[in-house]
């Protein structure tokens, strides 16, 4: 489980929700939220190693790639990551 | 037909860094430099890491310099990088920056004596030769790697003035000339021509590199806001010399100069004029950026890097250099 706000959340449920057709967009928008952080200290060793090898590997639009951007995203930045999941429709 | 590299300051989190090395791999750049100070991310934690995380495009620092890092320990970087990518690793040395290096306390001596030391040291010593150097700026008693470069490790010497870039082109494998403006460069060829000459290479044999300010944006304005301050610190750096090439009034230049010494960066940028933004920089949309590295092509550059600041948004130029510039130069 992973916290989300006052929310604990299921990152592996939350990708499952978001239409696969969507993957693609998704995904380019979580690195739009990473890329563009301050946040950056927030950063997890584990996670930022994980998604440049998703990176390399093309599998950043993966479920598992995405999964890795959720984890990264919710830990930078909340509130757009949040905000970002309900424009798609996904409940978090 | 031109190569591609891409440049990056690391003054930001290293794994943005690599994410946008990673990108430009992808959108088919041929070379990424990483530039070396040292109140920046270390180069060659973030090369390690383009070395691991890319699998085909050529890398090095652009450039060290010979005052901070001790050529031994350049040779040992790079030859411990060779390591890890056998033949996608590149040296680029010069001289350094001079505001950086006042930083430390260190002088720049003898700088052409002392580019041309380090780079006899760094190519003797990546080989596995025990090296005994007795030089005017380097002394080596006698120095040996327990390990050797695999394949070579070609020098790319950053080179300004027409002493460097003789020199450059007489023993580097690559001159690398900060600049973006096609005049810079026609002056340049002439020093480059008689380097080679010298060294009894052929023009071919040396790559010639345009280390530019890019900033690409389907938005000219954007564009151009982006490579601003780039701009003004390019302008507040150069000698008199490649302001009057340019017909930059020395005073405008000066002003750029007092309002970075006071922190006034309002006054700095607003005093950044069109006519310096187009001899400094390459800005604009695509079709305005392929005009200015089409020139440079034909004068004869033979490596074109985007450089600082690539645009409003690095991720978002990379792509348009991607669909919008690279194909269309490389065809």
């Amino acid at each position: 489980m992973h916290k989300l706000g006052k929310n604990l959340i299921n990152l592996d449920e939350i990708v499952k929700r978001i239409p696969q057709n969507s993957l693609e967009k998704v995904s380019d928008e979580l690195v739009k939220i990473l890329l563009g952080s301050p946040n950056t200290d927030k950063m997890n060793e584990r996670l930022a190693k994980a998604i440049l090898y998703y990176w390399q590997n093309d599998q950043l639009s993966s479920s598992i790639g995405i999964r890795a951007l959720l984890e990264a995203s919710t830990t930078l930045e909340e509130d757009k990551t949040k905000a970002l999941l309900q424009s798609l429709g996904v409940q978090v | 037909m031109p190569k591609f590299g891409i440049e990056f300051v690391p003054t930001d989190a290293y794994w943005k860094v690599v994410y946008h090395a990673v990108q430009a791999e992808k959108a088919g750049y041929d070379y990424v430099w990483i530039t070396d100070h040292f109140n920046n991310r270390n180069v060659y934690v973030l090369l390690t890491n383009i070395a691991i995380y890319t699998n085909k495009i050529k890398f090095g620092p652009g450039v060290t310099n010979p005052y901070m890092i001790h050529p031994i320990m350049t040779a040992q970087s790079m030859a411990s990088l060779n390591e890890m990518a056998p033949g996608r690793v590149v040296c680029g040395l010069g001289t350094g920056d001079k505001t950086t290096l006042d930083m430390v306390g260190i002088e720049r001596v003898k700088p052409l004596t002392a580019v041309k030391e380090a780079v006899q040291l760094i190519k003797e010593i990546t080989t596995g030769k025990t090296v005994k150097f007795e030089g005017e700026v380097f002394k080596v008693a006698g120095a040996r790697l327990n390990f050797k470069a695999i394949t070579p490790i070609p020098i790319f010497i950053g080179a300004q003035g027409p002493k460097m870039l003789s020199l450059a082109a007489e023993i580097g494998d690559g001159v690398l000339i900060n600049a973006s403006n096609r005049k810079d460069f026609e002056d340049a060829m002439k020093y480059i021509k008689e380097g080679v000459e010298k060294a009894g290479k052929k023009l071919e044999d040396v790559e010639v590199v345009a280390a530019t300010s890019f900033s690409a944006s389907e938005d000219v304005k954007k564009a151009q806001k982006a490579a601003t301050p780039v701009v003004a610190f390019i302008v507040a750096g150069s000698p008199e010399l490649v302001l009057q090439r340019h017909n930059i009034p020395i005073e405008s230049a000066d002003k750029i100069r007092e309002a970075i010494a006071k922190g006034m960066w309002k006054d700095v940028f607003s005093n950044v004029t069109p006519e310096m933004i187009e001899a400094f920089s390459i800005s604009g949309t695509p079709d305005m950026c392929i005009e200015k590295l089409d020139q440079l092509a034909k004068i004869g550059v033979t490596l074109l890097i985007t450089g600082s600041p690539i645009g409003p948004n690095v991720r978002d130029s990379i792509n348009l250099i991607r669909k919008e510039i690279i194909p269309r130069l490389k065809k």
